[in-house]
């Protein structure tokens, strides 16, 4: 089995004072679809602000394609994230004074490429996720839908060895949501990155490969067969 | 809704045969239970008796009976009273699990129970995956994708109760604790 | 809610008690406070009476130069008021949610301006007033300390008196003489915010107008053509809300047209007057500090108006900057991009500023001729412009609106932090 390209071991995290994470391991591999879900307040967004690098979680282990997160600087993280991480948020994932081109050559630019060939990539996949109409739109007009699409292609764009994506179909209608999480995963699939699915909308999990289901700040245990454990994690 | 309504339904836009009435009712409803010839020939013969339809032709080859149906006017009435009718809600709305979670809590406490519910929300979850995937091959009809949204809607109501049954039963684990 | 809303019942809707309140009603009152006194020491100025004036300050007291005097106060109220119209702007995006709120609750326009007008005015003519109380208390304080100026009007100076003729220490010892400059001030300055805060109701739903403009014009030609991430971001944001920075730029700019021509006219008056005139009657040096005191006090009135509205920009983009720092964009791409929105449109302003005033007060002088160092002289060569003070005031404006962008962008630490991401809306 190849090594994971993202996981975390023991991760122990609060917001606020109060607890968010109470001990979580998971491993992503490669090409994978996995589903974060749990009910609100269940640390799910905290978790993935952890996978990412951009929280150092108070106890525990994340290691980013073998890379451990903690033992390296803001800077470096950061940079991290620039190379083999996609994000993409519930709201606010653009900047809205720049055009859809732009913002999705942002990280391109961000590495030094020349601006010619940053923008013709943006431009393949604005069309690839057939939103070439607002390329030279300013993000601030466009549609919920057409934002989430954009911003996909913003994570994407630097090939990523994984998209982590947080509630990104929360601010859209069941419609918009079914269009988004498919091109999402079937994007992600056809570039060779796996994504971590964060959502609290089982049908959006539903696209996923396998689903993680947080309760309480842990890992449900959902083998049958494994009684006493799940009594265990119940319990706690 | 009765078996003649769907018949009438199918027999608004021509006449047909009771094979081809089997065939296209399967076909247009597969989420529904696949329909036994004596059941359509049986709907037929009441309609036939309440003058809703009418025998066009009757054609005997060598073999089995293949006499085509017709649609009257008085049956056209019927079809239309009956589409423009709002589906009558359940009163009472059977939930097998909810039956369970109470039993397991009489009977086993309230860990099993959680852990029951831990179980039918990965079954659920199992299916509707399998219900999203199969949406989206290549060649499905319009009438698999809506019989697979509807199974996901519920789906997700169940999973939504789910959820607040087990909310409440912790919170309930709390008070006792 | 009933038809006519009681201002007592306006003042209790208005008031919350958020941090950027707060914020906004001390910015408020400090700077109703300044462009107040401003405002009456103008109009003071004006209502003096023709000879009867004995002040220490020779420009003043002097019938023909005190307009001119009036004019400089009024020139440095203009920063005072931009920083006053920037803390007033403060936290208005919860502002017209809680107005757009009370509509949907009933509230009509009447009633909606009557609660923003309540919010408004309340600190601005508590300031405003303290403003005229605290410059009252400064001129008689003053008054009593200091003696006339030696010389002037026959009276001579005493045995054992100073002679201070520093800028810092050059005050007007007039005390207003008429009753009206403190009301008009506080009056002006209250029902302008009254006036602005009144309008502003209008504006709720669609977001202000995209009045064109020069520098939206440019930033939106020349940004399709950057490659660097922190040029196009500052590029767009300029193109985006043209005056949080365009207008600060201006300011800057009038302070370098002052700078260099008041440098030019001291140069040239001081060659034409003669050395040893000049620095025995100190109404010169005196009229020249004063301008540059004024000057100064105007470019710190304008970095702060400049930080105001800054911190506010960067505070209002949170989210978008959160989660750009979180999908990897460095921290210091946006305290550039921050930087660069502020230089972009200052630099052009303050050379023009320099160029302008410069151009200006040469040809309205003219240069004499002359030995630099000596006498005038009619065939002599021309006397040298003040490039190396012009520079310097050049530079020392860029340095000022440079510092002001990188003390709003410390802020950028606060709002670029993980927890900034789970802000809803």
């Amino acid at each position: 089995m190849t090594e994971p390209v993202l996981s975390c071991r023991g991760v122990i995290h609060d917001y606020d004072e109060t607890p968010a994470l109470l001990g979580v391991d998971l491993d992503v591999h490669e090409g994978e679809v996995v589903a974060i879900t749990g009910p609100s307040g269940s640390g799910k967004s905290t978790l993935l602000l952890c996978l990412a690098g951009v929280i150092v979680p108070r106890e525990g282990s994340v290691l980013l394609g073998g890379v451990d997160l903690r033992a390296v600087g803001e800077r470096n993280r950061a940079a991290l994230r620039r190379q083999s991480v996609g994000i993409v948020f519930q709201y606010g994932t653009l900047v809205p004074e720049l055009t859809g081109e732009e913002n999705v050559a942002l990280p391109l630019l961000l590495s030094g490429r020349p601006r010619a060939e940053a923008l013709k990539t943006a431009s393949q996949w604005l069309e690839r996720l057939g939103v070439e109409s607002v390329a030279r739109t300013t993000a601030s007009r466009m549609s919920g839908g057409q934002r989430q699409r954009v911003a996909l292609a913003r994570a994407l764009v630097a090939t990523p060895r994984v998209v982590l994506a947080d509630e990104p179909t929360g601010a859209l209608d069941s419609v918009a949501s079914d269009l988004v999480a498919g091109e999402l995963v079937s994007a992600a699939r056809n570039a060779g990155a796996a994504v971590v699915l964060v959502t609290h909308d089982a049908r959006v999990a539903a696209f996923a490969d396998r689903e993680v289901h947080l309760w309480d700040g842990r890992v449900d245990d959902t083998d049958p067969s494994i009684g006493a454990a799940a009594d265990q994690q119940v319990l706690q | 809704m009765t078996t003649g309504h769907v018949l009438l339904g199918l027999l608004s836009r021509g006449q047909q045969h009771g094979y081809d009435l089997k065939r296209q009712h399967d076909s247009l409803f597969p989420a529904a239970k696949e329909l036994a010839f004596g059941q359509v020939y049986a709907a037929l013969g009441r309609l036939r008796d309440r003058g809703l339809v009418e025998e066009a032709a009757r054609e005997r080859v060598d073999g089995p009976d293949r006499t085509a149906y017709r649609i009257t006017p008085a049956g056209r009435e019927e079809l239309a009273t009956w589409l423009a009718r709002v589906e009558p809600l359940p009163v009472r709305a059977a939930n097998p699990v909810a039956t369970k979670v109470t039993l397991l809590l009489l009977a086993e406490g309230v860990q099993r129970t959680v852990e029951h519910l831990v179980r039918e929300r990965s079954a659920r979850v199992d299916r509707m995956r399998e219900l999203t995937a199969a949406k989206h091959m290549p060649g499905t009809t319009l009438q698999e994708v809506l019989a697979a949204d509807h199974a996901l809607a519920h789906l997700d109501a169940d999973l939504r109760w789910i959820d607040s049954a087990r909310r409440r039963i912790h919170d309930l684990e709390g008070e006792i604790a | 809610m009933s038809a006519t809303l009681g201002w007592a019942d306006a003042l209790w809707l208005a008031r919350r008690r958020t941090p950027n309140d707060r914020l906004r009603y001390w910015g408020s009152l400090l700077s109703s406070a300044i462009t107040a006194a401003l405002l009456c020491t103008a109009a003071g100025l004006l209502a003096l009476q023709q000879g009867s004036v004995i002040s220490r300050i020779q420009v003043v007291a002097d019938d023909g130069t005190r307009g001119g005097v009036a004019f400089a106060v009024l020139l440095v109220a203009l920063p005072a008021l931009h920083l006053t119209g920037q803390t007033w702007k403060l936290g208005s995006i919860e502002r017209r949610d809680r107005m757009r709120q009370l509509r949907d609750a009933g509230a009509g326009t009447d009633q909606l301006r009557r609660v923003a007008v309540a919010d408004t005015v309340i600190p601005v003519a508590v300031g405003a007033t303290l403003g005229m109380i605290l410059l009252g208390l400064t001129i008689a304080v003053l008054n009593m300390s200091r003696q006339p100026a030696p010389g002037y009007h026959g009276v001579a100076l005493p045995a054992g008196a100073v002679d201070i003729s520093a800028a810092m220490a050059v005050v007007p010892n007039v005390v207003t003489a008429s009753w009206w400059p403190p009301l008009l001030a506080v009056g002006s300055v209250t029902a302008g915010a009254a006036a602005a805060a009144a309008r502003s109701v209008r504006h709720l739903d669609h977001p202000s107008h995209r009045r064109p403009s020069l520098a939206r014009f440019v930033a939106g030609r020349v940004a399709p053509r950057t490659a660097r991430p922190d040029l196009l971001l500052a590029l767009r944001r300029i193109a985006d809300e043209p005056r949080t920075t365009t207008r600060p730029a201006l300011l800057l700019g009038l302070a370098a047209v002052v700078a260099t021509a008041s440098t030019w006219l001291n140069r040239q008056a001081r060659f034409v007057i003669g050395e040893e005139q000049w620095t025995a009657d100190d109404y010169y040096s005196q009229a020249y500090n004063l301008v540059w005191l004024a000057t100064a006090v105007g470019i710190g009135l304008c970095a702060l108006g400049l930080v105001v509205a800054l911190s506010d920009a960067v505070v209002r983009r949170r989210r978008t900057d959160a989660a750009a720092v979180a999908a990897g964009v460095p921290a210091t791409t946006l305290r550039r991009a921050l930087t660069l929105q502020t230089l972009l449109p200052a630099i052009p302003a303050i050379l023009l500023g320099l160029a302008i005033g410069g151009a200006t007060s040469v040809a309205f002088t003219g240069r004499s001729r002359g030995d630099w160092l000596g006498d005038p002289a009619a065939n002599g060569p021309l006397i040298p412009l003040p490039w190396g003070l012009w520079a310097i005031w050049g530079v020392a404006l860029i340095v000022v609106a440079t510092l002001a962008a990188l003390i709003a962008s410390t802020a950028l630490t606060r709002t670029t932090q993980p927890d900034q991401l789970r802000v809803p809306a």
